[in-house]
């Protein structure tokens, strides 16, 4: 039987009975779960865990699936309308869709941010039904100095979110760096700079740190400066739907960000939040107007809310492929599975094969499926822009104690969100982006981990990251991001004809 | 008359609870809480023994996985919770022994929280590739002392009873090798398969599917006895090394839990272990149940801890 035979035999059971009710209820509740600071993806996906018992095991895979690729674009809203992500994943997308909802383009965003999205969570479905078999191999091809590689390749994003000062940009982003050594070392078992607070034991917990440097910020931002509290103009819901004209501006972004999505999301340990980062400043390095980056970029929104569903696609190939799962949602499909009394690992694709295509046919379901879930609940969603400024502030600040509360449980939480409330405002006034602090946080265990992990690997010697050719690449292409303004700058000196006056200084 | 109504509804919601204790519990959902990443042998351990007690107790048990800290960061959230029997520790000698002892942290140690059972063990098991250069424990040996730090084993983070299990065997077998830590079985999986170490330590449940698949062969395994699995596999013990070691898995709940609830939930996993889904899941984890009620299992977590405890001090792994 081919390829495309099992697909519709897939479709056919995943719409069985009420399988279409069922992906729409996972897709609802997976939008409105990652729009709450503190439910992640994984989160969502657990808290339906249970419900799925009493499914049959393709039923209960493929309503995760729908679970998951909601809560992928679930966590934009917030941080479209309020600058606040509700899942790590969406931190890169409101550096732009903030701005544009400040410019009344909030439904605008949100609707690129979903169909954009949907468009990288189709895409990687696709790739991963065309190749998951040949590509389940090449995931053991991306061990630590590869992981490595990657991550400091993000960290050149530094350079792109600094501003007018390249100095304050590395501070901050040295800042977020020295912020994951904080907590219990896996690699010796030591403890680090917990200061006896059990609650540091496993690290600053990411969202608060987020929500505090972004959306607390923000707020206090307004306080101070009653010119950017002003109302956003009134937001036409009806305008949501991106138009041709706007699918052309974006398209290339929205390419750019589904190939990271991909190669990111095959990389094991390497999740939506790096994913969505990288595709940002690649979606900025090749666009045509790299000017309104941070100033309101639809571009902006579209690179990595396409890529962070793009992982989708690609962190299941390690899960159906080998048994091992590719991020903490792909983990709790496998639990679903071991539930259902199915052993994952290598014989999952031979053993269950109908299992598996309807699991595929699901995934394209539940991704077709946000278009019009998502513009019910983004519909929702605008209302709340049409609070008065004052009341929208105290319904924000709420939301953040609460979710960053009910995330751990820990009061030191919302407490940490406020700390980098204050932090995130000072860095502002003062001109230290706190993108960069995010972009330290989101890669600093990463870097730090494989890099150790490489040289035990390597036993002490650096010269594993150049003899393994993956690794190599990618830190050819970092040197490359790196080196490539000094030369521009060089060329132009190179050209502008030097007036006299300025020849003996400048030679 | 309305004061009136309201004293007694307030009079109401402050009694009601009493009235209906003890009986009436579990009334809501009870939490179980494992410090691992979801996936590993740890939480499908949970999930499975979640599912298993399904039916046994009047209300679901919720996995909720809370990574980080050798595990332990589950112990520091459970110990600040109510000990009111609806939040239960996952723990195994790594997470509520060694590594609270490793790091100088006695709150997050087994006895400070209240035994509830020992679930069931799987055994420790040393993997390598089948087209490995040695074929016995002598040549391994010979070979790792003529290269020193040259074989690599990947486990999980120092700390759990992977790593215990090589670095007992270093000492005993005079030999120095490379351990790699990761933040679980999944990712040692992976570095292993992906040809970044010569074995891999942990448990058959792990394995498996990769030896099925002819990517990996058992080569030791760290029992007291052979294994029923694979009998032609040899011992630690018998090549006159004490490596003894197993992955038991337990329940464990914030201290102060009332003895009733304590029971009522012993009682419930003991007949879970009954039930056809759990034989099915131990079946295929080819684990075995070593169920111990609160007494005998606080009884043998003593004993265990002293043991531990001295190796962790031959090792010199206390930190400060």
């Amino acid at each position: 039987m081919g390829v495309i035979e099992q697909l519709l035999g897939g479709f056919a059971h995943a719409l069985a009975g009420p399988g279409l009710l069922i992906m729409a209820a996972g897709v609802a509740w997976g939008i409105i779960g990652g729009a709450i600071p503190g439910i992640s993806g994984a989160v969502a996906m657990a808290l339906a865990l249970p419900y799925t018992f009493s499914m049959d095991a393709a039923t209960a895979l493929v309503m995760l699936a729908g679970v998951w690729a909601g809560a992928n674009y679930g966590g934009s809203i917030p941080a479209i309308l309020m600058r606040m992500p509700g899942t790590p994943g969406a931190a890169a997308a409101l550096l732009d869709g903030y701005e544009l909802t400040r410019q009344g383009k909030a439904a605008k965003a949100l609707g690129i941010s979903l169909v954009c999205g949907t468009f990288g969570g189709l895409v990687s479905i696709i790739f991963l039904i065309a190749l998951v078999l040949p590509l389940g191999n090449l995931v053991l091809a991306f061990g630590s100095p590869e992981i490595f590689a990657l991550a400091l390749f993000g960290l050149t994003l530094i350079a792109g979110l600094s501003g007018k000062s390249m100095l304050k940009g590395l501070a901050a982003g040295a800042f977020g760096l020295l912020l994951t050594t904080v907590g219990l070392d896996t690699l010796t078992g030591s403890l680090r700079l917990t200061f006896g607070r059990r609650e540091l034991l496993s690290g600053v917990d990411i969202i608060s740190a987020m929500i505090g440097l972004f959306a607390v910020s923000e707020m206090f931002y307004q306080l101070a400066h009653p010119a950017r509290r002003e109302t956003p103009t009134i937001v036409d819901a009806r305008t949501a739907f991106p138009t041709l004209a706007e699918f052309k501006e974006v398209w290339r972004a929205t390419v750019v960000g589904t190939i990271v999505g991909l190669i990111v999301g095959v990389m094991p340990g390497a999740g939506a939040t790096a994913s969505s980062f990288v595709a940002y400043n690649e979606a900025r390095r090749w666009s045509k107007r790299p000017e309104l980056f941070g100033k309101g970029s639809m571009e902006g929104v579209a690179g990595p809310e396409t890529a962070n569903n793009a992982v989708q696609g690609g962190d299941l190939v390690p899960t159906l492929a080998i048994g091992i799962p590719g991020s903490n949602s792909a983990a709790i499909m496998l639990a679903a599975l071991i539930l259902h009394g199915i052993v994952p690992g290598p014989f999952l694709m031979s053993q269950h094969t109908e299992l598996v295509f309807t699991l595929f046919a699901g995934l394209i379901l539940v991704n077709l499926l946000m278009i019009p879930v998502g513009v019910v609940i983004l519909r929702a969603c605008l209302l709340a822009l049409r609070l008065p400024p004052p009341s929208l502030v105290a319904s924000i600040l709420a939301i953040i104690f609460i979710g960053t509360f009910a995330a751990d449980l820990f009061v030191l939480n919302p407490i940490l969100a406020l700390i980098f409330g204050v932090i995130g405002y000072g860095m502002r006034v003062t001109g230290f982006p706190p993108a960069a602090t995010v972009l330290g946080l989101v890669l600093g265990f990463m870097v730090e981990s494989e890099l150790r992990r490489s040289l035990i690997i390597s036993h002490g010697s650096w010269a594993i990251f150049v003899t393994h050719p993956i690794s190599a690449v990618l830190l050819l292409a970092t040197l490359a991001v790196l080196l490539y303004p000094v030369f521009l700058n060089y060329r132009r000196r190179r050209k502008t004809p030097v007036s006299p006056a300025a020849a003996p200084a400048g030679s | 008359m309305r004061l009136f109504l309201a004293l007694v509804v307030l009079v109401l919601m402050v009694t009601a609870p009493g009235l209906s204790a003890p009986d009436a519990y579990p009334t809501r959902p009870i939490t179980f809480v494992v410090g691992f990443a979801p996936g590993g042998g740890a939480d499908v351990f949970a999930r499975a023994l979640a599912e298993a007690a399904r039916g046994i107790l009047p209300q679901p048990v919720v996995v909720e996985n809370r990574p980080g800290a050798g595990g332990t960061a589950a112990n520091a959230y459970v110990s600040g919770r109510p000990a009111d029997g609806y939040t239960l520790l996952f723990a195994h000698a790594g997470s509520s022994i060694i590594t609270p002892i490793i790091a100088n942290q006695p709150t997050l140690k087994w006895d400070a929280f209240d035994t509830i059972a020992r679930i069931h063990g799987e055994e420790e098991w040393l993997m390598v590739k089948p087209d490995a250069p040695w074929k016995t424990m002598e040549e391994l040996i010979a070979f790792a002392k003529a290269n020193p730090r040259k074989v690599r084993v990947a486990g999980s983070a120092i700390g759990g009873i992977d790593s215990f299990v090589v670095l007992a065997w270093e000492k005993e077998a005079g030999i120095d090798v490379e351990y790699i830590p990761h933040e679980g079985g999944g990712p040692a999986v992976l570095a292993f398969l992906g040809g970044n170490a010569e074995m891999v330590v942990g448990n058959m449940s792990e394995f498996f599917q990769h030896f099925q698949a002819r990517r990996m062969v058992p080569f030791v395994v760290a029992s007291e006895r052979r294994s029923p699995i694979f009998p032609q596999v040899v011992t630690f013990k018998e090549k006159g090394y004490d490596v003894v070691f197993a992955q038991w898995r337990s329940v464990l709940a914030p201290s102060g839990v009332p003895s009733s609830r304590i029971a009522t939930l012993a009682v419930a996993f003991n007949r879970a272990l009954g039930s056809e889904a759990w034989k099915r899941f131990n079946a295929n984890a080819r684990a075995v149940d070593l169920y111990l009620g609160p007494a005998d299992f606080r009884r043998f977590l003593v004993n265990e801890e002293a043991r531990l405890a001295k190796i962790i001090e031959e090792l010199g792994l206390r930190s400060r």
